[in-house]
């Protein structure tokens, strides 16, 4: 160990040895170190200033930390509710064919939960209601789910708007606006209006492709169209129609068609040729989904599993080989396999034998994928972890800045506080003269230093808790007035800024400022005791 | 009264026995290369409930002599006994309490502390002697015991008082009430009258000499006023860094 790292340690080392001295002083020492400690804390202003400071650095470092690490543990955990445990996956949009012996053989490792295909494609969408003129069109990216194996695997059902709750709120508002119009008229008989039962019916098979609205409803909205009440369901991501955080869903957005063209690629597809490959077909909006995550409720729109790997020609078909003759089967394929686990089972852990099952299979069928386009089996996290290693390097960088600070908040301590023992000198010299000890005169510093420390690291709490749990409000607000905006969800992913504090965040810093105000009353303290009283009294 | 206080104090001596002894006592000053001896050969001996008053000039070295024989300072050479016990031998936190416990003092500028107001100054050597938790148990009898003392300095109506708004008289007699709140054995008096008017300063020595005379209060004064130093049992005069007796 260098000298320097001995004195810091030391210097660490000695913080809270100073700490455990003040408070046993102040507690079983003599009673004028508390009486002398917090009057001087009342009556000198000058000590303010450090309870300020060591307030603000507090209520800085908590904020920061609280944003950052919020940010973090949202990234992970939306992460997590995204993608599930564990994913393969190929970084191509051509997928992977035999996914079912895959995930047959994946099903039966023991600690797996559940296992479920998707797909994801590009396309554009053209959203608007049938009658209006102006609708979105904007590209997307486009999900294929099994809406009913999804839940078991990662969070998806649970970012859906119309949760069982809300559909049979929108069931009953139906029915009693109906029976209200008809009681008028023939008050006995029980109204149920087919939109009550058909939200009635989506909130029974929830979660479900189910339209909200009866097919009437849709036959009206385009009556040149046939085939209008046919039309599939699509969900679409918040941010793709317009809507943020909690706003109101009106009930024409269910009447919204979705005019959906898809980039169609074959398993041996080798160019772009988007006039021979696109696929077009219209879709009702029947549902949007919020995960938080600003990429995926900006750009995702969501179809049911097997509609897209129909419309891609993902779908096992069948064709004869142009040189044998001989009839051929295509496989099906996907993009990506999700996996959960049992609780307590650890995704690292189960890895290995899933690439086991998957090698397993591309060699049983003579499959390989080259790189860049390899089949991988990742851990969620693995699959995030560029994104999580640079966050939280930067959060180191951001431990070290906040060192920096406590040091800064140490020699402001200590210069007000050597200007306090300075000023009080003749003081020193009296309580000598009457009978304190040197250790008793210590005390009363450092019990100072102790009280700022407590106080401003409480005040700083209490300021960064409302700072942080307001944060939006505020950042709305300094938007509105004064037209700053720090926090871009484009940037930054999350449409919201994190607001929770962690518990083991609150009681490091605040431990941190209690310690750095000890340590900058330490030598001033030190100073004090080592006073001759006499030399004090004199003290002009 | 507290363990160490009981450990270093002994039973009263009788009145009249030597309570406080100097001997061969000797105090230099260094300003940078150059040595003041302010005292040079100072041997004293002050008996229970004895009066004494020391005179000299200013800078005799009077305040360095009651600094020694109150613990507050140490000396280049002698010896101090305290009830037959050399306090140089004592470590500093049992002259501490010694201070707190045996002695009191009576400064020429007051010296109270300007954060606490009169009732706390008068309770600051209790408050140094009982911990937070021992304060609490007897704070009503000591409160009460710091009340009669400023009763008896006709100080009662100010207890809320801080030391700032108060003349310099009465901010004399809250010191003598604060020096007596432990009860000490030995009273020591630093000019107590030099920053007064006439009248004032009368009525402080009155004060003291009540002290002494109704409860035996051994008191050690010094002043460089002869006709307060008159007031006392014995006189004793330091010049030349050397104490002798005088006539009254």
């Amino acid at each position: 160990m260098s000298p320097i790292e001995i004195i810091l340690w030391s210097i660490v080392a000695i913080a809270p040895i100073a700490t455990v001295f003040a408070l046993i002083s102040i507690l079983t020492g003599p009673r004028l170190i508390s009486k002398l400690m917090f009057r001087y804390l009342v009556k000198r202003r000058i000590a303010w200033v450090s309870l300020i400071a060591v307030m603000l650095c507090t209520a800085m470092v908590l904020i920061v930390i609280s944003v950052m690490g919020g940010w973090l543990r949202m990234f992970r955990q939306t992460n997590h509710a995204l993608i599930g445990d564990l994913i393969v996956y190929r970084g191509s949009l051509d997928g992977f064919s035999h996914y079912e012996d895959m995930m047959a053989d994946i099903a039966k490792i023991p600690g797996i939960k559940a296992v479920t295909p998707t797909i994801h494609a590009v396309g554009l969408a053209e959203i608007g209601l049938a009658r209006t003129p102006n609708p979105i069109r904007t590209p997307v990216e486009v999900v294929g789910l099994d809406i009913k194996r999804i839940g078991q695997v990662n969070g998806f059902v649970d970012s859906l708007h119309l949760q069982p709750d809300v559909l049979h709120a929108k069931s009953k508002e139906f029915a009693e606006a109906a029976q209200k119009d008809h009681d008028a008229v023939s008050p006995d008989e029980n109204l149920e209006t087919a939109e009550a039962k058909s939200f009635q019916a989506k909130a029974d098979s929830f979660p479900s492709w189910q339209k909200p609205l009866p097919d009437e409803v849709y036959r009206d909205e385009l009556p040149k169209a046939k085939n209008a009440a046919r039309f599939g369901g699509i969900v679409v991501g918040s941010g793709v129609i317009g809507l943020r955080g909690n706003d109101p869903r009106e009930d024409f957005i269910y009447k919204a068609t979705v005019k959906l063209t898809l980039l169609k690629i074959s398993g041996d597809f080798a160019s772009a040729d988007l006039q021979d490959k696109t696929s077009t077909n219209y879709y009702w909006l029947i549902d949007d989904s919020r995960t938080g995550v600003y990429q995926a409720d900006q750009n995702f729109v969501y179809l049911p599993f097997d509609v897209l790997q129909n419309e891609l020609n993902m779908g096992a078909s069948t064709y004869t080989d142009a040189n044998t003759g001989h009839q051929e089967t295509e496989p099906a394929r996907c993009t990506e396999i999700l996996i959960s686990v049992n609780p307590g089972i650890d995704p690292h852990a189960i890895k290995p034998q899933i690439s086991d099952a998957v090698s397993a299979v591309l060699q049983k069928f003579g499959l390989y994928y080259p790189d860049p386009g390899a089949l991988r089996v990742e851990t969620w996290d693995e699959k995030q972890r560029d994104f999580l290693s640079a966050v939280e390097h930067e959060k180191s960088l951001l431990v070290i800045l906040f060192a920096i600070i406590s040091v800064v908040a140490i020699f402001l301590v200590f210069c007000i506080f050597f200007m306090i023992v300075m000023e009080k000198t003749r003081d020193i010299g009296i309580v000598k003269s009457v009978g304190a000890t040197s250790y008793s005169i210590a005390g009363i510093f450092l019990g100072y230093g102790l009280t700022i420390g407590i106080f401003g690291g409480g005040m700083g709490l209490l300021m960064a808790y409302l700072v942080v749990h307001n944060i939006n409000q505020l950042h709305a607000w300094m938007g509105e007035h004064f037209g700053i905006q720090i926090w871009n969800a484009k940037t930054y992913l999350f449409d919201t800024i994190p607001n929770t504090m962690d518990a083991y965040d609150v009681i490091v810093i605040v431990s941190v400022a209690i310690l750095s105000s000890v340590l900058g009353a330490l030598v001033p303290a030190i100073r004090a005791a080592r006073m001759n009283p006499v030399e004090a009294l004199r003290w002009e | 009264m507290s363990a160490t206080a009981d450990k270093i104090s002994s039973p009263p001596p009788a009145k009249g026995s030597a309570i406080l002894t100097a001997s061969g006592l000797r105090k230099v000053f260094r300003m940078g290369d150059s040595e003041i001896q302010v005292l040079s050969k100072v041997d004293l001996t002050v008996a229970s409930g004895e009066f004494i008053a020391i005179e000299g000039r200013s800078g005799s070295g009077k305040s360095t002599l009651l600094h020694l024989l109150g613990a507050l300072d140490e000396s280049n050479g002698g010896v101090i006994t305290y009830d037959g016990r050399d306090i140089a031998k004592l470590s500093s936190s049992r002259r501490a309490t010694l201070r707190n416990t045996q002695f009191g003092f009576v400064f020429q500028f007051y010296h109270l502390l300007p954060e606490l107001n009169v009732l706390e100054n008068t309770l600051l050597s209790a408050m140094i002697e009982n911990s937070l938790l021992g304060f609490r148990a007897k704070k009503a009898e000591l409160r009460n015991r710091a009340k009669d003392l400023l009763t008896q300095m006709g100080m009662d109506h100010r207890l809320r008082h801080r030391p700032q708004h108060l003349s310099g008289g009465e901010r004399q007699r809250v010191a003598i009430a604060r020096a007596l709140m432990n009860n000490p054995r030995v009273l020591f008096a630093d000019e107590p009258t030099g920053n007064l008017d006439f009248e004032t300063g009368r009525q402080i020595m009155a004060v003291l000499e009540r002290l002494h005379q109704q409860s035996g209060q051994t008191i050690v004064m010094v002043t460089h006023d002869r006709s307060l130093a008159c007031k006392a049992d014995r006189i004793l005069v330091l010049e030349g860094g050397i104490l002798r007796a005088a006539e009254k």
